[in-house]
């Protein structure tokens, strides 16, 4: 945690009324759209990851006085965030036993399709081939145990160290990479199975 | 120090998809729901309660509860010892006891009963054995407590 975030945080927790509401717009600023893409992953909808985020970000506006420092605070963050979508994706399937509604039939905005169409962006990985890629790996992620993909969710796209994920999923060392491990292969044998992607070996 | 095996590392075109998938901007929605649920209510000033407070006070105050059916069995009961009394003739008791006092002075049974000194009680509220004093001793069937 940064010093700015540190003491962003204490002005949370010191201040109430009007006060309170403007620290707590500057941390909803910082964290929102990190604790909002966690949450799409985990989810794979938007309206699920809506749900979750919000569930995340008022936990985190009512429980912010016991924060205590022991540990950073974006790995308490994440972790509020993680558990909410776990649980709202477990919700969602719970109540869709006999459906046919899949969530991976959302209609989710793609980021890289609005970057595509962006013509100042010139990034060479926006071709067809890519984004029909990102596309199946979001679809995977949206498929296998939430705990991969919350866990892949941690390690690429926020960049956390084995460390930092340990910290926020308050395991062991070892219990992160073997967890990794695991979540790698289902990953992979997901796209395999599906014929997108290479099978588990490379 | 135990070292663990690092975990079998990805393609890197999928490590590559996986990354893209992060930096999604969380919609402007997130925060008016966030905002609503994280808003207190108004709080109700404390003069408010500086109002509100005698009124509570005066209706917490123990008072007789004066029901029509009651009021009925009670009018009847002291019809009836009324003409006990008629009766009694001598035996009848001096007007200076209490009981008798605040049976024959309305004003004081209405303070009795204001102040919760006293309640009105219907002849079918009694025992028979308090029935029996009652009348034994030509007193209505309003009694204190």
């Amino acid at each position: 945690m940064t010093d700015s975030d540190q003491e962003l945080v204490r002005r949370c927790q010191q201040a109430s009324g009007a006060a309170f509401e403007a620290a707590y717009r500057e941390l909803y600023d910082l964290y929102s759209s990190r604790i909002y893409t966690i949450c799409l992953r985990v989810t794979g909808n938007e309206e699920d990851a809506l749900d979750a985020a919000q569930e995340t970000l008022v936990t985190l506006a009512r429980r912010i006085r016991d924060f205590a420092f022991r540990s950073r605070f974006s790995s308490w963050v994440f972790r509020i965030a993680v558990n909410a979508a776990i649980d709202v994706r477990r919700r969602r399937l719970a109540g869709q036993r006999g459906s046919v509604r899949t969530v991976l039939a959302s209609g989710e905005a793609d980021p890289l399709a609005d970057a595509a169409a962006d013509p100042d962006r010139s990034d060479p990985l926006l071709d067809l081939e890519g984004r029909e890629s990102v596309e199946m790996v979001r679809r995977a992620l949206a498929s296998i145990n939430p705990r991969f993909s919350s866990l892949l969710a941690l390690r690429y796209m926020e960049g956390l160290s084995y460390e930092e994920i340990a910290e926020v999923l308050e395991c062991s060392l070892g219990t992160v990479k073997s967890r990794l491990n695991r979540a790698h292969a289902a990953l992979r044998e997901h796209l395999a199975r599906r014929g997108e992607g290479p099978p588990a070996g490379g | 120090m135990e070292r663990h095996p690092e975990p079998a590392a990805l393609p890197k075109s999928l490590e590559e998809s996986l990354r893209r998938l992060g930096g999604v901007q969380a919609p402007e929605e997130l925060w008016h729901r966030v905002a609503l649920s994280i808003s207190k209510p108004a709080e109700a000033p404390d003069e408010l309660w500086r109002r509100v407070e005698p009124e509570v006070r005066a209706v917490a105050r123990p008072r007789p509860i004066l029901r029509f059916r009651r009021v009925a069995a009670a009018a009847a009961a002291v019809a009836v010892f009324a003409l006990g009394f008629l009766l009694a003739g001598r035996d009848r008791p001096s007007p200076t006891d209490p009981v008798f006092a605040y049976a024959e002075r309305p004003e004081l049974r209405d303070r009795f009963l204001e102040q919760g000194i006293a309640i009105q009680v219907g002849e079918e509220q009694l025992s028979p054995t308090a029935r029996m004093l009652a009348g034994a001793r030509g007193a209505a069937t309003e009694g204190s407590l």
